[in-house]
């Protein structure tokens, strides 16, 4: 019992990283200290696309920068806003900038990348370079 | 054998005829979220909170109080269950066993469990759907008079699932509201779906407007929950097989 119980401990433990970090505030001390947020970000390979999106709350369409290579997706944003939040400092304001490089799970043609912005959600869709070679089977 | 989740009381109490509505961390902090509105909304009192030596060595701290991250507030015929903390898959069954059993013990006649389901085309749909399972003894009409779908298939999983099964077990009539939701995002749009058919299936009144207006700052602040959410939904049970289920609530 005492080896199951110290082992679903450390389950627990291994996934907080840093509990100084939790405590800290909503934003990590690096998010905090450059003023620029790494977005929620998500990264789905079909066989065909490689798709990335990003959570980019109270981001205008015009003021978002996404460049994309064959390997990498480079996102760069600025909210309308600076965010308010009550830290253990007190009161706190941090000026919302988003930046993220996304590296790729396959290589995709970036000049045929279609992306859509809505409700504050941007979704990359990059089609892939190469979609192999069919093998025949003797 | 000792419990390994146990609900402490503020001061004893009894909650005869009470409902039970639970919003701990899940896909898009749907639960979460709705829980959390729901509390200020209603301006419900802090009565309990869970203790395990399970959980991560956490405290919060809220206007310079210390306070526990598992926490149940009542109020008029309402208790709502909220966490600061994602509950791990490990844990989630003797949470869900301590909090039911302590439900049940102190009254209470229904729970509800509020969450989001995981939907790849979200930022396809401008409103939502909320779904819902249901045990014995819940009113369907009513539940269908708020708009939900029924669910037919799936495979839940998560301490929601594990309150879900609790609750059932225990004869309590028990719901779970789920929204079409981001999984990996917070969704206050899925939370006030999910909000306005709980009003409307209990009778009472939730204004959802201002949730919707403080919409894109609770994204922003939410954002290390849900990545931490996100995390403890996909780590590995140690000793047993992790199957993916198709709608992990």
């Amino acid at each position: 019992m005492e080896e199951w119980f110290e082992r679903i401990r450390k389950i627990i433990d291994s996934y907080f990283e840093s509990v100084e970090t939790a405590l800290e505030s909503f934003f990590t001390t690096s998010e905090r200290t450059s003023g620029c947020l790494e977005p929620l970000h998500k990264v789905v390979e079909t066989p065909s696309e490689v798709i990335v999106s990003f959570d980019l709350p109270g981001v205008d369409k015009r003021d978002i920068s996404l460049r994309a290579t064959e390997t990498t997706v480079e996102l760069r944003a600025e909210a309308r806003n600076i965010v308010r939040f009550r830290g253990l400092r007190g009161e706190e304001t941090i000026t919302c900038k988003y930046y993220k490089i996304v590296y790729l799970p396959a290589r995709v043609r970036p000049h045929m990348a279609r992306a859509k912005f809505r409700n504050g959600v941007l979704e990359v869709r990059l089609p892939k370079k190469a979609a192999g070679y069919e093998i025949e089977i003797e | 054998m000792e419990r390994k989740v146990r609900v402490v009381e503020k001061k004893e109490k009894r909650y005869d005829g009470a409902v039970l509505v639970e919003g701990v961390p899940d896909p898009g902090l749907v639960g979460a979220i709705a829980a959390s509105y729901m509390v200020s909304e209603l301006q419900l009192e802090e009565v309990a909170f869970l203790d395990s030596p399970l959980f991560p060595p956490f405290i919060v701290l809220h206007n310079s109080e210390v306070l526990e991250p598992v926490r149940l507030y009542a109020g008029d015929n309402i208790l709502v269950l909220i966490s600061e903390i994602p509950i791990h898959p490990v844990i989630a069954r003797p949470v869900a066993e301590a909090v039911i059993e302590w439900g049940t013990d102190k009254g209470v006649e229904q729970v509800v469990s509020l969450g989001g389901l995981n939907t790849p085309n979200r930022i396809d749909i401008e409103r939502p759907e909320v779904y819902c399972i249901v045990g014995d003894g819940v009113d369907k009409k009513k539940l269908e008079k708020a708009g939900v779908k029924f669910m037919s298939e799936g495979l839940l999983g998560g301490v929601k699932a594990m309150i879900v099964r609790e609750a059932i077990m225990r004869g309590v009539p028990t719901v779970a509201l789920l929204a079409e939701a981001f999984g990996e995002y917070p969704d206050p749009g899925a939370a006030a779906e999910v909000l306005k058919v709980l009003a409307s299936y209990l009778t009472i009144e939730i204004k959802v407007e201002p949730l919707l207006q403080q919409a894109e700052e609770m994204r922003i602040k939410l954002k290390e929950l849900m990545k931490r959410t996100v995390a403890a939904m996909k780590s590995p049970v140690t000793g047993a097989s992790q199957i993916a289920p198709s709608y992990f609530i």
